[in-house]
């Protein structure tokens, strides 16, 4: 049974097909849970509540690709991780004046694997973690972000630049591999 | 600061979108599914639940205003009893005031002329209240002689006038078979100038204008002859 398939029969409220799109989409959407919010039990409950939704409103989606469904799942979960974020208010406060343009080694991450990337992002700080997650990988501006969760977009810039010095300092302390790499 | 996403790192998001499997501890996808899965039944059951509720208002509702309606058709009778003593049917002598209401309003001026007796006196209060209770549809005379001293005349709801007579049993004549007003008939109207009214009740009590002799109880005539002054 192909995705759509899949998608029909979970319009209808089958158990099976719902059973299988989790399985497809359970990991990879319990990955993006856990860029935003880093401890595994709040992430899985969130992958949760997004697949619930999910299935509820499953009748207003119209399939136009795995893709599509993919992007779809994605925007549920992400959209209920900053719910979470911002029910427990963990963005810090930093005004535009501290906020400082650190330019982000281009290809420091680029030599990195995904696996890699990953573990790099969740060890920044919240605030820090989001704003990065949404801008530099979702790809919204500031602007957008700053909706989002609620904050100025000056605010947004400047937790995206000490996310980058951040990254920085902690890839300079996991840079042995990495240093090697681009040696080679 | 330009406010637009530079996005210069696709290759993170692209790296990071074939990232499948969790790094570190395995994903346990049955125990999640299992918890999402009594979720989904427990909305399910909850949405019955719902509507099982919605039906059981419905109904309490519709009963509930069935039971205001029965109380209130039930209520409305049981106010009036308690204002009105219902005489038993046989006793009742009903006289429709619609259309005699002009005679009334006639005797009760003629009564009132005469009315230098206490007697009459009451019977004036009697009449007025008659013909006030015409206005209002309906009246009943309940035993007049007691009611004129004891109580007031009391008040039914349509628009007739009733006179409830002694026990003793009597021929009752509805006023309503005695026809239209006043046909010439030698035996009602005697003298042709004079305008008489007789009510004779049950006892030989007569009203009437000009007062006549009591005839033996038997048949009621109530007739009158509209005036022609």
């Amino acid at each position: 049974m192909n995705t759509s398939e899949l998608v029909k029969e979970a319009r209808h409220g089958s158990t099976a097909a719902q059973k299988c799109l989790f399985d497809l989409f359970g990991e990879k959407m319990l990955l993006v849970c856990q860029r935003y919010v880093k401890n595994p039990e709040d992430a899985e409950e969130l992958l949760l509540d997004g697949f619930y939704k999910f299935f509820t409103k499953i009748s207003s989606f119209t399939y136009h690709g795995d893709a599509a469904l993919y992007g779809w799942l994605k925007k549920i979960m992400i959209n209920e991780c900053l719910m979470f974020l911002r029910s427990k208010n963990v963005f810090t406060i930093v005004t535009e004046a501290t906020a400082e343009e650190i330019p982000l080694q281009e290809d420091a991450l680029d030599n990195l694997s995904a696996e890699e990337i990953f573990k790099l992002i969740i060890q920044l700080p919240v605030g820090y973690r989001t704003v990065f997650n949404l801008y530099a990988i979702e790809g919204m501006n500031h602007g957008e972000i700053a909706e989002a969760l609620n904050i100025s977009e000056g605010t947004s810039r400047s937790q995206y630049s000490k996310a980058k010095v951040l990254l920085q300092k902690l890839l300079l302390q996991n840079d042995v591999e990495y240093v090697k790499r681009k040696s080679k | 600061m330009s406010n637009e996403n530079p996005n210069n790192t696709p290759q993170w998001r692209s790296k990071l979108d074939e990232l499948e499997l969790l790094p570190g501890a395995p994903f346990k996808g049955d125990a999640a599914w299992d918890k999402l899965y009594g979720r989904l039944a427990g909305n399910k059951k909850s949405k019955k639940i719902f509507w099982y509720w919605m039906a059981a208002a419905c109904l309490l509702a519709g009963l509930i205003v069935t039971f205001l309606n029965q109380r209130k058709t039930i209520s409305q009778p049981e106010h009036h009893e308690t204002a009105i003593k219902q005489p038993k049917k046989t006793d009742i002598l009903v006289v429709r005031t619609n259309k005699y209401e002009n005679r009334i309003e006639s005797i009760q001026d003629k009564i009132i002329r005469r009315s230098d007796k206490p007697v009459q006196r009451n019977r004036r209060i009697l009449l007025t209240q008659v013909s006030a209770k015409v206005q209002s549809n309906e009246s009943i005379i309940d035993d007049p002689e007691q009611h004129l001293i004891a109580k007031p005349l009391q008040i039914v709801r349509n628009s007739t006038a009733a006179v409830v007579l002694p026990k003793k049993k009597l021929n009752v004549v509805h006023i309503n078979e005695l026809g239209d007003p006043v046909v010439e008939s030698s035996d009602v109207t005697r003298i042709e100038d004079i305008h008489s009214f007789k009510l004779r009740f049950g006892n030989g009590e007569v009203f009437s204008n000009p007062p006549v002799v009591s005839k033996p109880p038997g048949i009621i005539i109530l007739k009158t002859k509209t005036a022609s002054n």
